[in-house]
């Protein structure tokens, strides 16, 4: 007897433990994936920051500004050339013999003067643009080149391996001020010679010539040059253009066919003088320019969080900024739940309030259904049938709207459980009494029934936004995958843009980038953001869900 | 509905039978089913004015069915309706096509068995059936609620927190707010069903002596299981046993003397 006992006591301790470290298993994995994630991105921010004082100290930074004046001036251009095509396009209209023909032909030809003029004199900002961008490049080369010889080397003092052909010291490499192809390739050599692979890749020969700095002088003269270009060729070139502007203007005589050509070129002058009041910010930035300024490191957190681009395998930089993916996965999960909770909780409302037993029985295991459908077959969907359809009212057919609609289709389920579980737990007797006060079945379902689940209502809301933020395959398929911030003034046209998200961005990058770089690390930032929002979103519905569990 | 009742309520002690015709609900023969399940048999009565009648009977003996028949609360149950006979509320049958549901039930109040105020403050709880009528005018309901936290005893224990959530009292006072919840309405007739069976001793002395308080102005059909509480509140005392009404008579006559068997048999305590 005694014996048969132990053994079953023996028993109920394995089954114990048996379930326990399932338990502990599944938190342990829990544990291990927030730590990783956490590891891999946060490194991220130090390599940014590294990255920006690179573009910063190149000189890229400079060149970006002479970049966006440059643009600022191909606006003006725009107008000048709308301006010019609609002429031409009336003018092509005119009867071949037609008395306004001649007259026409006159001012097109000055309109055509006035705008290649115009481009011309754009043209000797571009070609200091370019100037600066080669100096900049350079620069920004021999950089990244210094630095990988700086990290190669110091592995290679790590591992202890012999100096050979690489004696040079870590000082040294940090005093130089430029690298040969033929050093570059005997010190890759040297590492595949001591089969360090890895090491020996992140050499690149190539980078030696491309440099080119043996003819230009030394790579600090190339920074000097551009910050002293400020004062004199950028000068120089802006006063040029003033006076080019001015005199083509001025010399202009409107002829025009069309009578709101007149107005565009009033705008397109107004413009111009908007443009020139600018000018003194720009110099005034270029002047002051200064490659050695240290980059603060909460500057690479605001360049993250705040960051309106996202740029990657750019030949110039590289822009890690999350709003735009941020952006985008807030607005096609607004748009989702803007559907999916009308239809969510009003379906709850229906088969709690009003459907027979019958009807109950149809219309639930169907809207159940819908979250059995694997997502890539609604993605397929919606780029074969909904594309189409959402291309009657908009102009793409895959955009936020697209993807709002059928991540709308995938929450429902979501929603409608939860809100007709939370109906459902509202005590009968609630029910009951306002009938028995007079009540109708509407005012007791608007009073007492729906205020009474509406906490649970709202952690169901929360949790469907968890799964629509978190939703990947739908979003990369139909979202567009356009990677820009929404144009939140275009009105209602915002729905109809096409978006990239922090999903679908992660899903599609991260098979292509290279291990430990600084594009992986943005990646895993982007999926501690998400990780972040998902977090919080499950935190709030459990709050609100433990609020409304006490209030009976 | 006007009430008829020229004639004064029966004593308690030592009282007549009252005349038929004067009666507030006269039930007519009725069966009620459940489905196919038959859960009234053949029951008549009637009850009067300013009465307070028990119902008392064991479990699933159709006591709470009837009960919950004067303000047809049963029409939510699926498939429960009634198979013969009648119920006549001032002669008008509670089945005929013209009776208002809504008005019916703001005629006839119901207290649960288990306290079940809304998740509202106070105040909420007791304005909730007359803000439903379309009442606006704060100064009314402010007076409404008052008086009638007043009727039910409350209105001392609650007037400095009746803005608090109504979960916050305890389980003899939320039962009361249920009561005062039901007057506010200004029913004819009050049910109860089981009022007391969640409550503590005391809660219990305090609700029963609050329905003997309401007598005076409401006719009052209680539900009980316990008849120590019957004895304490009712006139008349009905005791049904397997869905039929046994016997219908005076209290004290049913607990000194009953006529039937079943009842004494009940009464004795020889099951139920």
């Amino acid at each position: 007897m005694d014996e048969k006992m132990k053994s079953t006591f023996k028993k109920d301790k394995l089954i114990k433990a048996f379930f326990a470290s399932n338990a502990l298993t599944s938190i342990i994995i829990l544990g291990l994936i927030t730590i990783f994630l956490f590891k891999e991105g946060i490194e991220f921010f130090g390599q940014y920051r590294h990255e920006l004082e690179r573009y910063r100290g190149s000189g890229m930074e400079y060149a970006k500004v002479v970049s966006t004046q440059h643009n600022e001036q191909t606006t003006l251009y725009r107008y000048l050339e709308n301006i010019l095509s609609k002429e031409v396009e009336h003018f092509e209209s005119l009867p071949s013999n037609g008395p306004n023909r001649e007259k026409g032909e006159q001012g097109r030809q000055d309109l055509l003067a006035l705008t290649r003029s115009f481009q011309d004199s754009k043209e000797l900002l571009l070609t200091y643009e370019k100037d600066v961008v080669k100096w900049a490049a350079e620069t920004k080369l021999f950089l990244i080149t210094q630095n990988d010889l700086i990290e190669v080397k110091s592995e290679a003092i790590e591992q202890k391996l012999p100096a050979e052909d690489f004696p040079e010291t870590i000082g040294e490499l940090k005093e130089r001020n430029s690298f040969t192809h033929r050093e570059l390739a005997r010190w890759r050599n040297y590492f595949i010679r001591h089969e360090r692979e890895d090491l020996a890749k992140r050499i690149n020969p190539k980078a030696g010539d491309e440099m080119g700095t043996t003819e230009k002088g030394k790579i600090n003269d190339l920074t000097d040059r551009i910050r002293k270009s400020a004062t004199v060729e950028y000068a120089e070139t802006l006063i040029a253009q003033e006076k080019q502007f001015s005199e083509i203007f001025s010399g202009f005589k409107p002829n025009f066919l069309l009578p709101e050509s007149e107005k565009s070129l009033a705008q397109a002058q107004e413009a111009l003088k908007e443009y020139l009041s600018k000018v003194p910010t720009y110099k005034e930035r270029l002047t002051q320019w200064d490659p050695l300024t240290p980059y603060p490191l909460h500057r690479a957190l605001t360049g993250f969080l705040l960051g309106k681009d996202w740029v990657t395998n750019s030949a110039r930089q590289d822009w890690f900024g999350v709003l735009p993916l941020l952006s985008g996965s807030l607005l096609v999960s607004l748009i989702a739940l803007a559907l999916a909770i009308p239809f969510g909780v009003g379906s709850a409302i229906y088969i709690n309030q009003i459907a027979t037993t019958r009807e109950q029985s149809i219309i639930k295991p169907c809207i159940e259904f819908i979250s059995a459908i694997p997502s890539v077959l609604i993605g397929f969907f919606g780029i074969a049938v909904l594309g189409g359809m959402v291309s009657f009212i908009t102009d793409e057919r895959l955009n936020s709207l697209t993807a709002g609609f059928l991540l709308a289709l995938m929450t429902v389920p979501t929603i409608f459980t939860l809100a007709e579980d939370s109906l459902n737990n509202v005590p009968r007797v609630l029910r009951d009494a306002s009938l028995s006060l007079g009540a109708t079945r509407w005012q007791t379902c608007a009073k007492v029934i729906f205020p009474s689940a509406i906490t649970g209502i709202i952690s169901a809301v929360l949790l469907g936004f968890g799964r629509v933020i978190g939703e990947t395959m739908v979003v990369l398929l139909c979202a567009g995958n356009r990677i820009a911030i929404p144009d939140f003034t275009s009105g209602f046209g915002v729905f109809a843009q096409p978006v990239h998200t922090m999903t679908g961005i992660i899903a599609q990058e991260m098979g292509e980038v290279e291990f430990g770089s600084i594009h992986y690390r943005a990646l895993f930032m982007v999926g501690i953001t998400l990780f972040l929002i998902s977090l919080l979103v499950n935190f709030l519905s459990q709050t609100i869900a433990n609020r409304y569990k006490n209030s009976y | 509905m006007q009430s008829v009742n020229d004639q004064k309520a029966p004593e308690r002690e030592g009282a007549t039978e009252p005349e038929p015709k004067n009666a507030t609900i006269s039930i007519r023969n009725l069966d009620f089913l459940y489905g196919e399940n038959q859960v009234l048999h053949d029951v008549s009565l009637d009850i009067f004015p300013n009465e307070v009648m028990a119902f008392i009977g064991p479990s699933g003996c159709g006591k709470s069915t009837l009960l919950r028949c004067f303000n047809r609360m049963n029409d939510l149950v699926e498939g429960a309706k009634i198979g013969k006979g009648s119920i006549e509320i001032h002669g008008t049958d509670l089945q005929d096509q013209s009776v208002d549901v809504i008005e019916l039930r703001k005629k006839v109040g119901m207290v649960f068995q288990k306290s079940n105020p809304f998740p509202k403050s106070i105040y909420q709880n007791v304005a909730y059936g007359l803000q439903i009528q379309g009442l606006k005018s704060k100064k009314i309901i402010d007076e409404k609620v008052e008086e009638s936290l007043r009727k039910a005893a409350l209105w001392e224990e609650v007037k400095d927190r009746l803005n608090e959530n109504a979960y916050g009292l305890s389980g003899g006072q939320q039962q009361r707010l249920c009561i005062a919840r039901t007057l506010a309405v200004e029913p004819e007739i009050i049910l109860m069903d089981e009022p007391c069976s969640a409550l503590d001793p005391v809660a219990t002395g305090r609700v029963e002596e609050l329905i003997f308080g309401l007598k005076a102005e409401y006719t009052i059909v209680v539900v009980t299981h316990n008849m120590q509480q019957a004895g304490r509140v009712s006139d008349r005392t009905a005791f049904f046993y397997l869905g039929k009404l046994i016997e219908c008579d005076l209290t004290k006559k049913i607990f000194l003397n009953p006529s039937k068997k079943e009842t004494e048999d009940y009464i004795s305590g020889k099951f139920g």
